[in-house]
């Protein structure tokens, strides 16, 4: 054969040949696959999948991408679209969300640990929102998850645990349920109109965030401001409550029959004819209450609270000032001070005793009885008898122990600064750690604060695990000033006592092979050998427990802490919580006292 | 996991390697492909670690004895095309041991460096990432402009009419752009057409590779008439230290370059270096070519295991990366131990290999091999992709013989790789891909 007729053949080989491969490319469907069926040897295949969209989307602003992840009933996928796909998307409002129907051709990208997908062409992405149910908070459950649900009812409280996350709790007349709003939803389709106390619909998907149901919304539109506020608390003669109704939210209407402030707030007895049950304020709310809604003896008021127990008591606990409407003045001759206890008040003397040390939590355990004794007649609170004054010791006694003032977090100010105090309750908001401690931000209704906990008491301290934003804490400690910003600074580790670990998964002892990128966050326990250590004031431990090894990450300020003795094949059990630093599992203790060598 | 076993894995790797790395055309990616294959099959009890480290002694052993059958039969590899000519040069001048020998001398000169930067690479590596990592799109065309622009008129001058000479002297240019342009169509169809079956996508380059390469070098040699004189090994070589440092130092700017920058192979790698340090001497080619082909295998692999980095370069680091992922500092000295003790035993490999290649090419003739390759080559290909990649083959051997056949660079076939890669990082690949009726 010439070979110049072969160098024509070539020629012709390539172009024609090329055309047809075109030709056969541009005519074959994607093969669709199901994420379970996925195997390493497909690492760059054209594929498509279909489901529904398990979490919202995260736009990184900075590298311009943009991701959410697909179930497709067998398997979970991580879908990616790069800047200019992610943009796209973004800029036509066709950004899926979690709860909707979606199929996308994408390329896989396999490794050992980890699949995604790049969506190479949001033209071959369609997105089915699906038609959401109209349903009640009681009605939601697990099993529903990435359900679109429609929900109707108030939002009665509303928290940021970190920046680009708002939590919302909608309560309906039947439960509560958190309503998520992620940042991708304010951020990419305008902000979203919410105000504690305003009636909304809201269209989320059905998620469960450790163990509890929530709602997770997407679109900005999905969340609307209804005109007409839907009952969410029934209107309840007092004689009828009784325990069964615990952790129900009522409304109910009755008179001011007695006041007993304690260190935490102040209980009223509210008498309606048919019985009376106690009001139980904390000192935030009342604070929070114009002056003419703060009841007074005699106040006919309409009360929308939970029912609680304490000790054998009915409580009713209102949540927002809003939830207490004075609807007649009280006695003019009442003094609108509510510090003194009403003797007569004989139903519940013992529920007029709370103390500062008295949590809700801790009342939970409550036996119960129902409170439906007569109402005592209405009469101005008398004066303190002068017998109940403490007598005049004529001998020297020892020093009175200083009484240790409580403190609502708003009312704590510059003047302060050098004084001990104690805060009832505040939620933890963010965390950062320090080269010597770590700084929590509280907040609570009236205000915020910096709890700054040093490395020394921070070992200690028993519930520091739970020490993480959503946990309720109670504090005591010495207000100082750090440049021009306020701190409580507990002194011990029983000054800091965890009331509330919000819902969070508890401590959970695992094998390493068993720790996944899902896990980030949690905090569990491992036990191994270690096999390296290295450090430049950080220490980075290797722990190998057979099923795999995994890197503790030991911050500087924990490593003076750390038991002595440590060495390639010591055998060590470290508790800390579970972070991704690029691309790598590692777990990181707290403190000294969570490395211990078995 | 206990060192020793592990170097042994990777020496056993080395010894596969050398022996499979003198079948002409056989690319060592396609054989791990198989081994990643039967190691997902044996998951439970081949651990991934080991697994890692055959496939660093796999990459180590080729990158130094694939220099066997670029020489003495002319099969180039997309990292070794510009080996070719001068190491056939010195084959017909009967000297294709001596050839062989500077390779691998440069191919170990390579390793000596690679160790030499194995303190500084955990540090360097991820600050160099950074800075470069948002200009990846324009580098990678500004690397495929220059093979364009690098190409020369090799007209003979001598056509009856200025016509004619200025067609003769075009000739190749266009044969040359047209090349990269339709290897690059092949890569975008690849990319985003889903040819071959989804569940063989990891190997969904052999089929182009082997058209693009391997099977144009079997065709010219079923066709070509050279006789190859009759070889012999020498006790020496004419190599000073000066020489050896000039070759080295080039192989290895262009290695480390190929090994950090996807798409990117070690031959384009070395022929960018070597314009860059002028070099003109065939010795200092031959060592720089061997240095740059193993730094460029052997240092992309190694940097998947650099800690903290997370970088997957290469062939083998991304078939590595579907088994195993490094998560220990421990590890990546492990491997720079393991890659310095297999170079050794793969350049002992090479002089031993180079003598049986002597043998080989005076008594077996050489388009018998040629055409046992070829089957080789289409049965691989049919077994691993299917009809679908076959066709995809038959298509890249039109485009492999264009250069071939024309006169131009075969490096232009790697519009391949670095057409639809430099489309991707600048965001233009989907619409590039719309444009060619893909979506």
């Amino acid at each position: 054969m010439a070979v110049r007729s072969l160098k024509y053949a070539s020629l012709l080989l390539a172009v024609a040949g090329l055309a047809v491969l075109l030709l056969v490319a541009s005519r074959s469907e994607v093969p669709a696959v199901r994420v379970g069926d996925l195997v390493a040897t497909m690492n760059w295949a054209y594929v498509r999948v279909g489901g529904v969209v398990s979490r919202q989307p995260v736009h990184d602003p900075a590298a311009g991408d943009l991701t959410f992840w697909l179930w497709d009933g067998t398997g979970e996928i991580m879908v990616v679209a790069y800047r200019a796909e992610a943009e796209d998307l973004l800029a036509g409002e066709r950004l899926p969300v979690m709860g909707d129907d979606v199929s996308l051709a994408g390329t896989l990208r396999m490794k050992e640990d980890f699949v995604y997908l790049v969506l190479n062409d949001p033209e071959q992405m369609e997105v089915r929102p699906p038609e959401p149910l109209a349903m009640l908070v009681a009605d939601l459950h697990a099993g529903q998850r990435y359900q679109k649900v429609r929900l109707q009812g108030v939002i009665r409280d509303e928290r940021t645990p970190y920046e680009g996350l708002c939590i919302l709790s909608l309560r309906d007349a039947s439960g509560e349920v958190d309503v998520v709003l992620p940042a991708t939803a304010a951020a990419g389709s305008g902000t979203l109109p919410t105000m504690v106390g305003q009636a909304v619909e809201v269209v989320g998907a059905v998620d469960v965030y450790r163990d509890t149901v929530q709602v997770s919304v997407g679109r900005a539109g999905d969340l609307a401001v209804l005109a007409e506020e839907p009952p969410i608390a029934p209107l309840c003669r007092i004689g009828d409550l009784s325990a069964a109704d615990v952790g129900r939210l009522v409304t109910v209407e009755g008179s001011v029959a007695g006041i007993d402030p304690f260190s935490a707030g102040i209980k009223y007895l509210l008498a309606d004819g048919s019985g009376a049950v106690t009001l139980l304020l904390w000192q935030d709310l009342y604070d929070s209450l114009p002056q003419t809604a703060r009841p007074i003896p005699g106040t006919l008021v309409r009360v929308q609270g939970q029912v609680e127990e304490y000790r054998g008591e009915l409580e009713i606990v209102p949540e927002l000032p809003a939830d207490v409407v004075a609807l007649s003045p009280g006695e003019p001759s009442s003094t609108p001070t509510p510090f003194a206890t009403p003797q007569s008040a004989g139903a519940t003397p013992s529920a007029m005793s709370h103390s500062a040390a008295t949590t809700p939590t801790a009342r939970a355990s409550a036996q119960a009885t129902a409170s439906a004794t007569p109402p005592p007649t209405p009469s101005p609170t008398p004066p303190p008898s002068p017998t109940s004054l403490p007598a005049v010791q004529p001998t020297p006694s020892p020093p009175p122990t200083p009484v240790i003032e409580t403190r609502s977090l708003g009312d704590i100010n510059a003047e302060d600064v050098g004084q001990t105090l104690a805060v009832e309750l505040a939620g933890i908001a963010a965390v950062d750690y320090l080269s010597k401690g770590v700084k929590y931000t509280l907040t609570d209704a009236t205000g915020s604060i910096a709890l700054l906990v040093w490395q020394n008491v921070l070992e200690g301290m028993a519930g520091r695990h739970d020490l993480l934003p959503g946990s309720q804490v109670r504090v005591t400690g010495r207000i100082d000033e750090y440049q021009g910003e306020l701190e409580i600074v507990p002194q011990a580790a029983e000054d800091v006592i965890v009331v509330d670990r919000g819902g969070r998964a508890p401590v959970e002892e695992r094998a390493v092979a068993e720790i996944a990128p899902a896990d980030e966050g949690r905090v569990l326990t491992v036990q191994g050998r270690l096999t390296r250590i290295e450090g430049r004031g950080w220490l980075r431990l290797w722990l190998d427990d057979g099923t795999g090894e995994m890197l503790i990450f030991v911050p500087e300020r924990v490593v003076a802490y750390l038991p002595a003795g440590l060495g390639p094949g010591v055998a060590l059990r470290v508790t800390g919580q579970v972070e991704i630093y690029q691309g790598t599992l590692e777990i990181i203790p707290l403190a000294g006292a969570d490395v211990e060598v078995q | 996991m206990d060192v020793l076993v592990l170097v042994g894995a990777a020496l056993a790797g080395t010894l596969v390697s050398a022996l499979l790395s003198c079948i002409p055309a056989l690319h060592i990616y396609s054989v791990a492909g198989l081994l990643v294959i039967l190691a997902l099959k044996l998951e439970q009890i081949l651990p991934g670690e080991i697994v890692a480290l055959f496939m660093l002694g796999l990459v180590v052993g080729y990158g130094m004895v694939n220099a066997i059958p670029s020489i003495f039969l002319g099969a180039p590899d997309e990292s070794t095309l510009f080996v070719v000519l001068p190491g056939q040069r010195y084959l017909l001048q009967e000297r294709g041991f001596e050839a062989s020998v500077l390779a691998g001398a440069g191919g170990l000169g390579g390793l000596a460096i690679l160790l030499l930067l194995s303190p500084l690479l955990p540090r360097a590596l991820p600050a160099v990432r950074s800075i470069v990592g948002p200009h990846l799109h324009w580098i990678l065309a500004a690397v495929g402009a220059f093979l364009l622009l690098s190409e020369w008129p090799k007209g003979t001058d001598r056509g009856g009419t200025r016509l004619a000479r200025l067609v003769d002297g075009w000739r190749s240019l266009v044969a040359g752009l047209l090349t990269f342009v339709l290897s690059g169509i092949l890569g975008l169809v690849l990319f985003y057409g889903g040819l071959v079956p989804a569940g063989m996508a990891f190997q969904n380059l052999l089929p182009a590779f082997t058209g693009l390469f391997a099977i144009p070098w079997v065709l010219q040699n079923l066709l070509s008439q050279v006789k190859v004189p009759a070889q012999s090994a020498v006790g020496s070589v004419d190599l000073c230290p000066r020489l050896l440092a000039r070759g080295v130092g080039a192989g290895a700017l262009g290695g480390l370059f190929a090994a950090f920058f996807p798409a990117v192979t070690g031959g384009i790698g070395g022929f960018l270096a070597g314009h860059a340090t002028a070099q003109r001497d065939d010795r200092v080619f031959l060592v720089s070519q061997g240095a740059s082909k193993l730094i460029y295998y052997v240092g992309a692999f190694l940097f998947f295991f650099v800690p903290g980095l997370h970088m997957t370069r290469g062939g083998m680091a991304w078939m590595c990366s579907l088994l195993y992922t490094p998560r220990a500092p421990a590890t990546y000295w492990t491997v720079v131990a393991a890659a310095a003790i297999s170079g050794g035993l793969a350049f002992l490999l090479l002089l031993w290999l180079s003598r049986g290649a002597l043998w080989l090419v005076s008594r077996v003739d050489y388009r018998l091999i040629s055409a046992a390759t070829l089957l080789l080559l289409l049965a691989m290909v049919l077994a691993l992709t299917g009809w679908g990649g076959l066709l995809v083959a038959a298509v890249a051997t039109g485009i492999g013989l264009l250069p071939v056949m024309w006169g131009s660079r075969r490096t232009n076939c790697l519009g391949v790789l670095l057409v639809p890669l430099t489309l991707q990082m600048a965001g233009w690949g989907p619409t590039v891909a719309r444009w060619l009726g893909l979506f």
